[in-house]
């Protein structure tokens, strides 16, 4: 058995004092490295982190700069404007699906399903992040005021104009979803989200002339007819839309070409910027599961409202492009009032109170700049509202209006949506996550 | 007087006794000499064919042997005439016993080849708090030999060399390129959300497994597999939170340690490995149809015609090079290591290069390798180990694998290259074939003229617009680069037997540039091309950690041994990514597009944990160690302050005991363990963000905004997973038969969901937060066993079984996973599960869809394992190696059948699936029927398999020939990989996973299946 050198015992006094030097460094070493380790573990406050990347509400402060605040009620809805359009017309006879997602096949087809993975994130959230930017604008805003340097003009400006988008934002709820819920909240049928909507373009106005935005309070109006016009109160709708000018009015949801994201999203996907075409006007040859034509095919192609494009393929390569002209670049702008539509507003309610002649001179400038004659309706009330109907495509062709237009029409008994289709759909159902997540929103309202 | 003359006397007797003895010994040992010859030889290592040292050689019975020196020589000198059983030992070997026959007065050369034996008690294993022997440790051990498994199977990454060869180790890879990500997985799926790869750590330093999509499809970038397999001894893996409590917070999914080669004076020797092979594709692609809704004729298909014309099938014409994208990929590689020292210095100097091609012509990796470990003890009582690697690649990888824009998504949802676009009568041949080469080749069966039929009618470009086509997809660039180092410094001190100190420092940082380009060529697909995006990314990695171990015997021979120890851990990771559109011609650099685009991310992670254990071992044969730690992280919510993590183990050398009858069985080892570790959140969800975004504004202009992103969580705690592990290892058979066997039951509580909000609220993408619950339990066992050792050959085989059941036991709210409600996890029900609507045919042959969506299967095999055989021959000289794997129990989703089936393309060829008789056959009706083919549940398929991995067969060269070429040793080998698949799945490979390392979706969607691989290697020792 060997013995290591700080086993063995030397008794020479050399020995002693070399063993104990040795033995002496063994320990400070070892003394030192569990120093280092004790050191190690009691140093806990260094796990602070910086973070450049994240925006949180601290960084916001307590006084949110207002320019970031409306800008960002702005964005949203921009984002979720473009895909509502797209789906609702895909849901209706405008679009029909030139893609591979099976889930827009779905729409096409009218078939939705609760969990439709594009209803979901492709439309409902937009809109919802939408709706919810524009109510915190509004309360960032308030906390705002009065704030050092804050431009008074400025303030009442952004609360208008959010306001406005809160209530745009659920006027298309209303109009594309069967019910839809907000923050948590029950689940609104069709009418009572519209009477929401209704409330809130009211004090848009207010806020309007308090801010003294004349844009704004015509747009505000303008949404106030919308929402009356739906909720079966003509007088009303017409009132408010006799309020809106009737020319020169025009309020848009702006895009950009400086980057992929600010771009015209219906642009993109019906024209290959960006991405593939994925919905094409429907001439009747080909589709995912059912051969829609469009109604208007050959009145719109004849006027240049759409146009053939055999130079250009869809996505899966099967659907001819049959494009529309309104919009062709990615920074187009599409309009979410306009004086056009006030006057249709207007001679609806005319045409609802039989009043056809007064109707049709109220229409009559604008088919005048597409080289129509004036309109003619026939009576009765449905054969009147089928004519009411191209009115409408055609002055709000890609404007999301389709939809609402076809859904509020059933109710008249005159059914424009497609057939031939494997569902029925008329509306897009409440979507699965909310469903899930939102107690109050399982029992409806 | 008498006293002396007694002395003399006894002088006198013990002189002549003393005499007579030597004469009689003398004679006798020229008698035994004249009997005896001389044995002698050299002891190699059967795998790596280096003289080991020390090893006992001796003949039982004549009590005479030799041990054998530095070189592996060995000389028995008066070894009995006659035959005679030559008898090799050696510890962390096999024994091996050989005959041969000796002659009077001459010497027989005997050359033994000795196999490492599976790992002893007395083997040691790295732990979290230093080395332990393996009998000390109450978790079962996986340890791989790497330079075993090399030599068979010639892997080319580390992935390779684990898969099949750890029990209850799972490996999957995305797609069949090379360089493409793998997923592992230890003993099911431990968390819900977070990642379920377990941690690394190389040479004691923590390194990066980051897997990094590439933006094109399926495909992602993968850091795990930089290691360069011939630098690496061993890899050990801790598989779940009983034996990864000390790696504290993100350990609960295992941790893989990874040790570099090392030399001493031993082990000194320089090899050089060349590789040279080839890989194919030799998958099965599933039939496709043309579109339906073009009219070719009741009951059309076409069978794997465009597939088969990819691949240059044999009916092609002269034009299959022209359309074939497909080729014999080329591989290589050289390794040169080089390992001495002295004895308190040792080196491992090692280089490898290595270049592999994959299957299509875009694909391929080119690698170097650097490592240069040095150990020395500085002073007595002191060692250090210095260990520095460094990596650089360059890898090109195809576009679009993984989705419908790639070469099989061109191949499987493009028409056919033959048919007609405009055909009024096709059949009639009225209508010119427009596409080629079809058409060229039923032009040239026919008679009829080519010059109608030419590559300018072809139009071959009007492709599927989702489906690039093989010019395009060819001048495609996607590359990644990277530039890697990873180091480690670790300092040992023992102060007598009784304190040992060990300091780490390990950094681990690499640099990945990453390219993707679309040039600008006319076929153009949409408005954005052509584009370019650059990503670089860096990563760093710190680990500190310290530990020092007490020890000291108490009464009743107890021995205690103390840890106390500390680690901080820290990673950052910095992506930057800039992308441009629209270049004019002959350019292609961010700065020439019209549209540019820039984007930052930046993480910052850190960790700190410090620990205490005790083992306390009783006549070295019981162990009992209780442990606990303490963990701080930067991720966990701000009121959190520090995590415990306890754990105890114990293990018993049963056989070790007097009582134990041992004739039966010669080792048996329990153990068990009950302990917990941590999965951190990721490193800003506790935090509500905002996203900022880019604004239109109607000026023009355009401004910064924000809008609702995640909604944070104050309270967020990490995942805790708690495993109770129960275990034996056994020998028996005179140890020819190992068998280890482990029962688990893994927890994870608190795991972190996030949890869905209602989207009306605004923050759709949810909160974190710790309602999830998950159950793994299983059992994993594995038995080795030397079936036949004689003088003629050797048989070893290796089986290993593990099962494991994933189960979410809490989850209020369901997940959709996936999308589209395809699966789900749901309380009560499997990790992942399917829940769909089945369909089915009633007696009268309609269609029947179940109103509820009901539980369908899972993606998480119930059980997997493999079968390895290894034959010699020829004393060890010549060996066959096969390696089966197989794995069972889940099911899995062809989307490739749903995209041909459910979406326009129409190229679904069970839709025409049709009996002798013409009618449609079940399955045609149900991919007929639009109500059904919606269903998800009609591309649900059995997802088990059997796969031959590997056959090798290697040979040792004739020292002499070695030596020629100045080699010590000479080992030549033919390794082929991939050879068959038995399987029911109908896509192309029921291994795939194009979704990559997402937790539980597994899907198959236009993947590339793993090619075939064969390679010549020759290793030579010097």
């Amino acid at each position: 058995m060997t013995h290591t050198s700080h086993d063995s015992v030397d008794f020479t006094p050399n020995g002693v004092k070399h063993i104990r030097a040795r033995s002496r460094t063994g320990r400070m070493v070892a003394f030192a490295a569990f120093a280092a380790i004790v050191s190690l573990a009691a140093c806990t406050s260094d796990l602070s982190v910086t973070d450049p990347v994240n925006l949180t509400p601290d960084d916001l402060g307590s006084n949110a700069p207002i320019g970031i605040t409306i800008n960002g009620a702005r964005g949203a809805f921009q984002r979720a404007y473009d895909r509502h359009i797209l789906y609702t017309d895909l849901l209706s006879d405008a679009f029909v699906a030139a893609g591979t997602f099976p889930y827009q096949a779905e729409v096409d087809d009218r078939s939705i399903r609760a969990n439709n993975e594009g209803l979901l994130g492709d439309m409902y959230v937009p809109l919802s992040v939408a709706r919810f930017m524009a109510d915190t604008a509004i309360a960032l805003l308030d906390q705002a005021k009065g704030g050092v340097g804050v431009d008074e003009a400025a303030r009442l400006q952004g609360v208008a104009q959010s306001r406005y988008f809160g209530g745009y934002t659920r006027a298309l709820l209303a109009e594309a979803y069967c019910a839809s819920a907000i923050s948590g909240g029950p689940a609104l049928t069709s009418d009572l989200r519209m009477a929401d909507a209704l409330a809130v373009f009211q004090d848009a106005a207010a806020k309007a002339t308090e801010a003294n935005s004349p844009q704004l309070l015509a747009a505000a109006r303008l949404g106030e007819a919308r929402a009356q016009l739906w909720l079966g109160k003509y007088a009303e709708a017409a009132a408010a839309a006799a309020l809106v000018p009737e020319t020169g009015f025009l309020i848009n949801s702006v895009y950009s070409n400086a980057s992929v994201g600010q771009k015209n999203f219906v642009v993109r996907e019906t024209y290959g910027i960006d991405e593939a075409i994925r919905f094409a006007v429907g001439d009747g040859t080909v589709s995912f599961l059912h051969n829609e034509r469009f109604p208007y095919l050959d009145n719109f192609l004849s006027i240049g409202l759409i146009r053939r494009r055999p130079d250009l393929s869809a996505f899966n390569s099967a659907v001819p492009v049959v494009a529309q002209t309104k919009m062709l670049t990615g920074d187009a702008p599409i309009p979410m009032g306009s004086s056009a539509e006030g006057l249709l507003i207007r001679a609806e309610v005319l045409v609802r109170a039989a009043n056809r002649s007064a109707a049709a001179a109220l229409l009559t400038p604008l088919r005048a700049a597409w080289n129509l004659p004036p309109v003619t309706f026939p009576g009765p009330l449905q054969a009147d509202l089928r004519v009411m109907a191209e009115e409408r495509s055609r002055e709000l062709f890609v404007t999301g209006e389709r939809l609402a237009t076809l859904r509020r029409y059933m109710k008249d008994g005159v059914d424009l949506f497609p057939t031939g289709t494997g569902g029925s759909a008329t509306c897009f159902p409440v979507p699965q996550q909310e469903l899930d997540t939102n107690p109050n929103a399982r029992g409806g309202g | 007087m008498c006293s002396h003359h007694i002395s003399a006397w006894l002088r006198r007797l013990t002189a002549m006794t003393g005499m007579a003895v030597l004469t009689l010994a003398s004679g006798a040992l020229a008698q035994a000499h004249a009997q005896a010859g001389v044995v002698s030889g050299r002891v190699v290592d059967a795998t790596s064919q280096q003289a080991v040292v020390g090893v006992q050689v001796f003949i039982a019975g004549a009590n005479v042997g030799a041990t054998s020196g530095s070189d592996g020589r060995y000389t028995i000198a008066s070894a009995p005439a006659g035959v005679q059983t030559v008898t090799a030992r050696r510890v962390g070997y096999l024994p091996l016993t050989r005959s041969v026959t000796v002659v009077a007065g001459e010497t027989v050369t005997l050359d033994l080849s000795i196999s490492v034996a599976p790992l002893s008690l007395e083997q040691v294993v790295v732990t979290a708090s230093g080395e332990s022997r393996k009998r000390e440790v109450g978790t079962a051990v996986a340890q791989v030999d790497v330079a075993d498994l090399q030599g068979k199977t010639g892997s080319k990454d580390i992935s390779q060399i684990l898969q099949g060869n750890a029990t209850g180790v799972t490996i999957t890879q995305s797609t069949g390129s090379v360089g493409t990500a793998t997923n592992i997985r230890v003993r099911g799926n431990t968390s819900i959300n977070l990642s379920n790869m377990p941690l690394v750590y190389v040479d004691g330093a923590r390194v990066n497994t980051n897997a990094r999509s590439l933006g094109v499809g399926g495909a992602a970038s993968d850091r795990f597999l930089d290691i360069s397999p011939d630098d690496i001894e061993s890899v050990e893996i801790v598989k779940g939170p009983a034996a990864a409590t000390l790696y504290g917070t993100e350990a609960a999914a295992g941790v893989v340690r990874v040790t570099t080669k090392r030399g001493n004076a031993a082990r000194s020797q320089t090899t050089l490995v060349l590789d040279g092979g080839q890989r194919w594709d030799a998958n099965q692609y599933p039939d496709r149809a043309w579109n339906p809704l073009i009219n070719l004729g009741a009951g059309y298909k076409d069978t794997t015609y465009y597939i088969n014309s990819l691949k240059g099938g044999a009916d092609m014409p002269n034009e299959r090079s022209y359309y074939d994208p497909f080729r014999k990929g080329n591989a290589y590689k050289l390794s040169l290591g080089s390992r001495g020292g002295t004895g308190t210095f040792g080196y491992y100097m090692g280089y490898n290069l290595s270049s592999q091609e994959g299957v299509f012509s875009t694909n391929d990796q080119k690698a170097h390798n650097l490592r240069s470990n040095l150990n020395f003890e500085p002073f007595k009582n002191a060692r250090i180990n210095l260990s520095s690697g460094f990596t650089t690649s360059n890898t090109a990888f195809n576009y679009g694998d993984g989705e419908s824009w790639g070469f099989v998504g061109a191949a499987l949802l493009g028409p056919p290259m033959w048919a007609p676009i405009n055909a009024a009568d096709p059949t009639s041949g009225g209508a010119k074939m427009l596409t080629c080469p079809r058409a060229l080749e039923e032009a040239r069966k026919s008679g009829s003229s080519l010059a109608d039929v030419t590559a300018s009618t072809c139009i071959y470009d009007r492709t599927f617009q989702g489906a690039n086509n093989y010019d395009r997809l060819s001048t495609m660039d996607v590359q990644q680069r990277l530039e890697r180092f990873t180091g480690s410094a670790t300092g040992i001190h023992t102060l007598g037997s009784w304190l040992s100190t060990r300091l780490t420092a390990g950094y681990d940082s690499y640099t990945e540039r990453g390219f993707n380009m679309v040039p600008n060529i006319p076929l153009k697909i949409v408005d954005s091309d052509p584009n370019r995006t650059v990503t670089d990314a860096l990563s760093r990695s710190l680990t500190l950690e310290g530990s020092s171990t007490l020890t000291y015997q108490l009464p009743m021979r107890i021995q205690t041994q103390t840890t106390v120890g500390a680690q901080w851990y820290q990673t950052q990771n910095n992506v930057t990514t800039a992308s441009s559109i629209g270049f004019p011609p002959g350019t292609g650099t961010l700065g020439n597009g019209a549209q540019r685009d820039a984007g930052e991310q930046f993480t910052d992670v850190r960790t700190i944990g410090y620990y205490v254990q005790e083992q306390l071992g009783w006549r070295d044969r019981v162990f009992i160690t209780p442990a606990v730690r303490f963990d701080r992280n930067s991720a966990f919510g701000p009121n959190l302050g520090t995590i415990a993590y306890p754990k105890i183990s114990a293990s018993w050398v049963v056989n070790e005991e007097s009582w134990f009858p041992s004739r039966a069985i010669n080792e048996l080892r329990l153990r068990g363990a009950l302990g917990t570790s941590g999965k951190q959140p990721g490193p800003f969800d506790a935090l509500t963000v905002l996203t900022t975004t880019p604004v239109s504004l109607p000026n023009g202009s355009s401004e910064i905004g924000f809008s609702p992103q995640s909604l944070g969580n104050k309270d967020l705690k990490p995942e805790r997973g708690q495993e109770l592990e129960v275990g034996f290892d056994a020998k028996f058979l005179d140890r020819r038969v190992n068998l280890e066997f482990t029962a688990y039951n893994k927890k994870t509580r608190d795991a972190l969901v996030l949890r869905p909000l209602p989207p009306s609220t605004g923050f759709a993408t949810g909160q974190w937060d710790n309602v999830g619950e998950v159950i793994n339990k299983g059992v994993e066992v594995a038995v080795d066993a030397d079936l036949v050792r004689n003088d003629f050959m050797s048989w070893n085989s290796r089986l290993t079984y593990a099962g494991v059941s994933s189960k979410i036991t809490k989850l209020a709210v369901p997940i959709a996973i996936g999308g589209r409600g395809l699966q789900e996890h749901r309380e009560g029900s499997e990790y992942g599960a399917y829940f769909m609507k089945p369909v089915s045919l009633d007696a009268s042959g309609n269609i029947v869809i179940a109103p509820l969506s009901v539980n369908v299967g899972h993606p998480t095999p119930d059980y997997e394992g493999s079968l390895a055989n290894t034959l010699t021959f020829l004393k060890d000289k010549l060996s066959f190696y096969t390696q089966f794997g197989y794995s069972g129990g889940n099911k899995m989703i062809n989307y490739t059948e749903v995209y041909q089936c459910r979406t326009a393309f129409g190229t679904c060829a069970a839709r025409y699936d049709r009996d002798a008789s013409g009618n449609l056959t079940r399955i045609g009706k149900l991919k007929s029927d639009p109500a059904a083919n919606f269903q998800p549940y009609m591309f649900l398929y059995d997802g088990s398999y059997v796969r031959l991995r590997t056959i090798s067969l290697s040979y040792v060269v004739p020292l002499q020939l070695a030596q020629t070429i100045g080699a010590s040793s000479a080992n030549v080998s033919l390794i082929g990989s991939n050879f068959h698949l038995w399987t029911d799945y109908p896509g192309t490979d029921p291994e795939i996973n194009s979704q990559g390392r997402q937790n539980a979706s597994a899907r198959d969607f236009l993947s590339l299946g793993q090619p075939r691989t064969f390679t010549i290697s020759l290793r030579l020792a010097y």
